[in-house]
Formats: C-alpha cells, sequence, structure tokens
C-alpha cells in the first residue's frame, strides 16, 4: 500500500475495508438496537401504566364528583319546584294587589262621579298622611270627578277646614263631636283591633259612628262616603316598595296652599322661626336628640324670635320635647285646644320666616305654604318612601325648601352643633 | 339582569308582552271612557295644547272614534282647543272654546312652557295643573260648572302603544275614525279665489332645519311656483306661539296672512286657506297632514328622513288611503327639485 496506487483502489480497498469492519460488529448493533428498543417500550408502559392509573383515579374522583353532584341534586330535586310554587304565589299575589288597587279606584271614582253629595273622612290617623296623601288624594279626585264642593263634608280633627277648603265647603271637627279623651281611647281601640297600625285600613266602629254623627248634625243623610281606606289600600303597594313613585304621583294633585287668616296671632313677633319638636319614630325621645333639639333652638333664639309649636296635648302616642326656656322664645299651648291646634299651628307656619321640626306631621305642609323648612330625624327607615315623594312633589309646585338633617351625625363626628355655629360666627378680631 | 333576559327573550315573546301590556292599558283607557259616558254630565274633550300633527292624525279621529264606539251624545261634549280650530271639530261638536279666548298668549306660552318642563315632552301625557287650570275657566266660560274632562292624556296612553312598535299600524286605524273636514268659508278680506292658488307653509323643524341649503331651496320652490301660480304664504311668524321658527317668505307674486291672523284664529283661517287651495306645499310635519283631510293635493318637504319618526308617515298614509284623499307625497327636497314641485301644482305625478 503505497502512494503510488491509484486513488480509486485505495478507495475502494477502504470502502472492503470498512464493511468488513462493521459487519464484524452486527452482532453488538443487533444487541444495541434491541437494548434501546426495550428500554423504549418500558418507559413507555411506565408511563401508560402510569397515566392509566391517574386516569382511573380521576375516573374514580369523576364517578364519585358524579355520584354526590346527582344525590345532592337528588336532594334538591324538589327547589326548582318550591322556587316555581314561591314564585307563582308572589305573582298571584301581585296581580291580585294589582287588581283590588283596580277595584278601589275605580269604586272611589264611581262614588265621586255619583252626584250624591260626598263626605270625606273622617281623618283620625296620623297628621303627616293626611297633608302628604290624603289631601292631595282629594285633590286629584276632585280633578277627575268635577264634584261641587257646596255639596261635599269633610270630617277630620284639630281645626283644619282650611286644608279642605277648596274640595269641601263642609267641615265637621271631630273634637266638637267628640271628647279628646274618648277620641284617644277610641283610637288605642281601633288601632288594637288593627294589629297595632295607626293607618285606617279599614272601616272601624269609631270610624262608622263619626260618620253616623256627622250625617246626623249636617244633613248629608244620603251622602257616599270617601274614606281614608280608599286612599290607604291605593298606595300601600307603593309604601310596600312594590309601586313606583309615579303611581303615587299620577294619583294626587298639590297646589300651594293660600290660608285666610283666622287666628289673632298679633301676640306673635313679625319675625320668627317656627319650631315643632316633638318625639316620634324619625326622632326617638333620646338624651342625645333632646341635647342637639336644645342647641338647636338656643342658636335659632340668638338670632332671631322662635315660635314653639308645643301643643302639651296628649292626643296621640307624640309628646312635645321639653326644650330648656330661653329669652325670644315663644310658646303657644295654652292657646292650643284639641279643636284648633292644627289649625292654628298651619297659620303660624304660614306666617313663620322659616320652619324646623320632628321629619314628619306638618313638616310636610310647611314647604307647602311656601316656608323654608329643615326636616330633623336621627331614624330614617321609615321616610324613605315618603320623603322621594314629598321632595318630588315639592319640586313640582315651587314649594318652599326642604333640607333635612340627620342628627346622627353630630355624634357619630363627636361634634357640638355649638361648636360649628361658633367657628362659623366667630367675632372678628380687629 | 333585566337587559340580559330582554336580549335573550325570542322577538316572539317581546311582542307578544307588549301586546298584552297594549290590551291592559286598551281596558283601561276602555274603562274610562265608560265611566265619562255613563255619568251622564257635559264632557269637555281637551284642553288641546300639543302640536297641530298629533290633533290632526290622532287626536280628532280619536274623539270621533269614542263617539262611534260608546254611542256618546254631541250635546254633551265640548271641545277644548287652541288657534281657532273649531272647524277640526265640527262633525264632533258645535260647542267649541278657544283657549285664546280663556287666556293671554303670555300666559299660555308660559303655562305650557312650564307644562313641557314638568313633562319633560310636548305631548301631554299626564293631566297637569294647568291643563286643569284652562278646564276650569272652559268650565266657566261654557256655563257647565259640572262637566268632566276627556284628556288627551287618554289619546297618549292608547296610541303609546303603537309608538313603542308594541301594535301594529292597525291598532290606530282600530281606535280612529278618520274623515274630511269640512271647510270653513275663505274670508272675504283676504281676496283670495277658491282654487286659483297654492298654499304654502315652510318652517323649521327637526327634519327641515332652515339652515342656508333649506332656505334657499324654499325659496327656489316659492319663487318657481309662483312664476305659474298665484302663492299664498302661511307664515305666522308674528304670533310665536309654538317652537316652529317659519321663514319669512320674500318672494314676489306671493301674498301672506299678516294682519289678517291673530293668535286665536290662525288655524281656523289657515284651515280655509287650505282647504281652498289648488295644492299644499310645505314642510313634512303636522301641519302637513291638514292638506289630506281638507282635500287638496299636498306635497311635504323634509331635508333628513333619519329626524322624523316614520311611524306617523304611514299613519298618514293610511289615513290618506281610508279618506281617500288626493295626493299626499312625503318627499326629501335632495330629489325633489323646485321644477317637479311646481309640475306638481301643475296636476302632474310626483312619481
Amino acid at each position: 500500500m503505497t502512494s503510488r496506487e491509484p486513488i480509486f483502489i485505495r478507495k475502494t480497498r477502504s470502502a472492503v475495508h470498512l464493511i468488513t469492519y462493521k459487519g464484524g460488529r452486527r452482532f453488538v448493533r443487533f444487541f444495541n438496537l434491541a437494548r434501546k428498543r426495550v428500554r423504549n417500550y418500558s418507559k413507555l408502559i411506565h408511563r401508560t401504566v402510569r397515566l392509566l392509573v391517574k386516569k382511573i383515579k380521576r375516573t374514580r374522583i369523576a364517578i364519585f364528583n358524579i355520584v354526590r353532584y346527582v344525590f345532592r341534586r337528588l336532594l334538591r330535586f324538589h327547589k326548582p319546584f318550591v322556587r316555581f310554587h314561591k314564585r307563582r304565589a308572589r305573582f298571584r299575589e301581585r296581580v291580585s294587589a294589582l287588581r283590588f288597587e283596580q277595584k278601589v279606584e275605580r269604586d272611589v271614582l264611581t262614588r265621586g262621579l255619583s252626584g250624591r253629595p260626598i263626605i270625606l273622612g273622617p281623618w283620625i290617623s296620623e297628621v303627616g298622611f293626611e297633608v302628604l296623601y290624603w289631601l292631595p288624594f282629594l285633590y286629584w279626585l276632585k280633578a277627575k270627578c268635577n264634584w261641587d264642593p257646596m255639596h261635599v263634608l269633610a270630617i277630620s280633627r284639630g281645626g283644619v277646614a282650611s286644608w279642605y277648603r277648596e274640595i269641601a265647603n263642609n267641615y265637621i271637627e271631630i273634637f266638637e263631636q267628640v271628647e279628646p279623651n274618648v277620641f284617644a281611647d277610641r283610637s288605642i281601640k281601633r288601632r288594637a283591633e288593627n294589629d297595632g297600625s295607626h293607618k285606617q285600613l279599614a272601616f272601624s266602629d269609631f270610624d262608622n259612628h263619626l260618620i253616623d254623627l256627622a250625617r246626623k248634625c249636617s244633613g248629608f243623610s244620603d251622602a257616599v262616603v270617601v274614606h281614608p281606606s280608599d286612599m290607604y289600600q291605593l298606595f300601600r303597594q307603593y309604601w310596600l316598595g312594590h309601586r313606583d313613585v309615579s303611581y303615587v304621583q299620577e294619583r294626587t294633585r298639590f297646589t300651594e296652599k293660600h290660608l285666610i287668616g283666622n287666628f289673632d296671632l298679633s301676640v306673635l313677633p313679625k319675625d320668627y322661626v317656627a319650631v315643632k319638636a316633638y318625639t316620634a319614630t324619625s326622632l326617638p325621645d333620646s338624651q342625645a336628640n333632646l341635647k342637639i333639639l336644645n342647641e338647636i333652638v338656643s342658636l335659632l333664639s340668638e338670632r332671631s324670635n322662635v315660635v314653639m309649636l308645643d301643643t302639651g296635648l296628649m292626643i296621640d302616642d307624640h309628646k312635645d320635647y321639653q326644650l330648656n326656656k330661653r329669652p325670644n322664645v315663644f310658646n303657644l299651648s295654652r292657646v292650643m285646644t284639641p279643636a284648633n291646634n292644627l289649625g292654628l299651628q298651619t297659620e303660624v307656619i304660614s306666617n313663620a320666616r322659616a320652619f324646623v321640626g320632628t321629619c314628619g306631621s306638618l313638616t310636610w305642609i310647611a314647604p307647602m305654604l311656601e316656608v323654608d323648612t329643615v326636616a330633623l330625624f336621627s331614624d330614617a327607615s321609615f321616610l324613605r318612601t315618603h320623603l322621594l315623594f314629598a321632595r318630588q312633589a315639592y319640586l313640582e309646585m315651587d314649594a318652599g325648601s326642604f333640607a333635612t338633617v340627620d342628627v346622627t351625625a353630630f355624634d357619630t363626628l363627636d361634634l357640638s352643633l355649638g361648636d360649628i355655629m361658633s367657628r362659623i360666627y366667630r367675632p372678628r378680631v380687629s | 339582569m333585566i337587559p340580559v333576559v330582554r336580549r335573550l327573550l325570542p322577538q316572539f315573546v317581546k311582542r307578544g308582552a307588549g301586546r298584552c301590556r297594549a290590551e291592559i292599558t286598551r281596558a283601561l283607557v276602555i274603562t274610562e271612557i265608560r265611566r265619562l259616558v255613563q255619568s251622564g254630565r257635559p264632557i269637555i274633550v281637551g284642553p288641546w295644547l300639543g302640536e297641530v300633527g298629533f290633533e290632526l292624525l290622532y287626536w280628532v279621529p280619536f274623539l270621533r272614534w269614542v263617539i262611534s264606539s260608546t254611542g256618546l251624545n254631541s250635546s254633551r261634549i265640548v271641545a277644548l282647543s287652541r288657534g281657532g280650530s273649531a272647524s277640526w271639530y265640527q262633525d264632533i261638536t258645535t260647542r267649541y272654546i278657544d283657549i285664546f279666548d280663556l287666556l293671554t298668549v303670555e300666559k299660555f306660552r308660559i303655562g305650557n312652557a312650564k307644562r313641557h318642563m314638568k313633562l319633560g315632552e310636548q305631548k301631554q301625557v299626564l293631566n297637569t295643573l294647568f291643563d286643569e287650570e284652562v278646564v276650569s275657566s272652559a268650565r266657566t266660560k261654557a256655563e257647565v260648572p259640572d262637566a268632566l274632562t276627556l284628556h288627551p292624556s287618554l289619546m297618549y296612553r292608547l296610541m303609546q302603544s303603537y309608538w313603542w312598535v308594541h301594535a301594529p299600524l292597525a291598532w290606530v286605524t282600530r281606535h280612529t275614525v278618520y274623515k274630511k273636514f269640512q271647510l270653513p268659508p275663505l274670508p272675504k278680506e283676504l281676496g283670495l279665489v277658491p282654487g286659483e292658488y297654492v298654499a304654502v307653509k315652510f318652517y323649521a323643524n327637526d327634519c327641515f332645519s332652515m339652515g342656508t341649503t333649506e332656505q334657499r331651496y324654499s325659496f327656489a320652490v316659492i319663487n318657481e311656483v309662483s312664476s305659474v301660480c298665484p302663492v299664498v304664504s302661511l307664515t305666522t311668524d308674528d304670533l310665536s306661539i309654538d317652537d316652529h321658527q317659519s321663514v319669512e317668505q320674500r318672494c314676489q307674486n306671493v301674498t301672506t296672512l299678516a294682519g289678517h291672523v291673530t293668535a286665536s284664529n290662525n288655524l281656523g283661517i289657515q284651515t280655509a286657506v287650505v282647504g281652498n287651495a289648488k295644492a299644499f306645499i310645505g314642510t313634512y310635519g303636522g301641519f302637513s297632514y291638514l292638506g289630506p283631510l281638507c282635500g287638496v293635493p299636498t306635497i311635504a318637504l323634509y331635508e333628513d328622513a333619519s329626524r322624523f319618526d316614520d311611524s306617523h308617515l304611514r299613519v298618514a298614509r293610511a289615513m290618506v288611503e281610508k279618506i281617500q284623499a288626493p295626493a299626499f307625497y312625503a318627499r326629501s327636497m335632495r330629489t325633489t327639485s323646485p321644477t317637479v314641485v311646481t309640475s306638481f301644482v301643475q296636476g302632474n305625478k310626483c312619481d
């Protein structure tokens, strides 16, 4: 093998050598290949087995889950039926309430259009509902039925003939027919029959008694009665939150009230702020509320005259807050009687520069008299629907301003109203 | 939640619910109408304080339907509207009271603006204090102190189902009775010869904004029409009762009604002028429905078709078909040249 040999011989020899060499390793190569295959297959088998085990495990879990799901579904099987039943019951309740509302509205309109004399009332429940709902409802009814006020008689208490003047020319004062203590006793009895509710949801014995008395003494013997229960039943769904405020708005009319002076108010100063502080659900009898009210009246009396609208009467479950006596603070309780108290208070409010009072009752009428009003409360839970409705009504009728103050804010922030006012009105030091 | 449910609900369910609502509203409205009819007392229909178009297309035909469906005696009805539109109510009642005889224009404008603000729209969907005030004065004037009110809100409640697409066009035709108006005589002092002139009323509204293009177009139309026929412009600019601004027509051969119309007679005189005209050309809107109702060929022009609700146009077309009125075209000014309008005036078709 020299370098002189031609290239192709050298290549051929090399190839032969290579072939014979490789050929000599055939067994080794086969063995290696077999080992490699075995290794691969074993890996594959291992993996498959592992996966299989995993899958079995998972399947076991899946089966467990399915069984659990089925079991749970079985346990809850009745629920859609119960839900359906409840929804159906609620729907039926709703439909029956709507039908009932329609029936009440139809009935009351039929009575209004009957052409017969009409008795409105007797109103023996809360003043707030009378002012905010009953009177606007009657104004709406009058607009619908166009009755002649000459043939209409209103029955109420507290000397509120002026409230009804445009819808009823005749008025019967309950306290001229019934003694205040009898009224209070019968009201308690009526409420006991009525699940403790103030609302006149149905004719009570006392209502019938008052209507009979009115028929006898006024000559409205063949009159039809538009009872407060009509209004309460019509608006009940709104107060329960099932009706939109527009429903009540469509069935009420608000007009500015222009009062004719029936009382001699010459004893009062010309410029004053009227204050009516009484205990109510919205402003319960508590030391904190008493303190705030005392501070408010004190601050008001420093800057203006104040007329307190305390009645000193115990006709219902509200009582006046006993505030500290101060100069510039006038009290009318000695001239208030059961038969005139609401009428007198209305007139005092109508002449006031502003009105501050517990949210409820006469507070609702003050803006209608174009008097700027501040309504105080510490618990608004019962006021939500009334505040919403009242604010909308005041916006519509260009009433006086109506501001609400939650007195709990002073406690929460540990602030004294006097401190705030004194900071605001701190005298300038030159 | 509710929008999602609404989207998921099939169309037929939504339509069904809408239709149910419409039927319930209808039942309530009919109950209210029956209550009024059965009371046996005089009934004041109105006060109509809203747009002319709704009065012509819905309110007056609705009143006819009330009479025909309940047998209400016409002698019990007192119509209460504004602008001397007594002739529109002639087949409903002979007792008509004009609001401008009860209130000054200024008081009307303030009261109506307040009403508009309270309701948030022109439509009388609620009986407001202003409506009641007007009715109360009308009761005194008509000497019917015990009269009840059939307020336009009833009509609006009923027709809303159609406008809200809860009910088809047939809903409107079911609750209306269309008839041609009995024309009031043409006032002699106007010096117009019946059938010898064309009435024109171009005013600004949503679909005809009266910008420079629209003004130029309306001038061109009036000029071209006036070259073949005398033109009477129904502009009532000086009254400014509503929120439509008329365009002062400064074209030759054009007669205006200036000096002859007042707040309390403008609609009456305009009706007489339109009714005795050879044709009526104007802005597409409420007033354009007066043409077909008076039996006059009408071409109503608009600039932007997307700015008006075509549901009213469909009602107008159904009305034209029902009363067999002469041609009523609602055309875009972009596709209707002044020459086409002139040819329409000369009796040619506008298609």
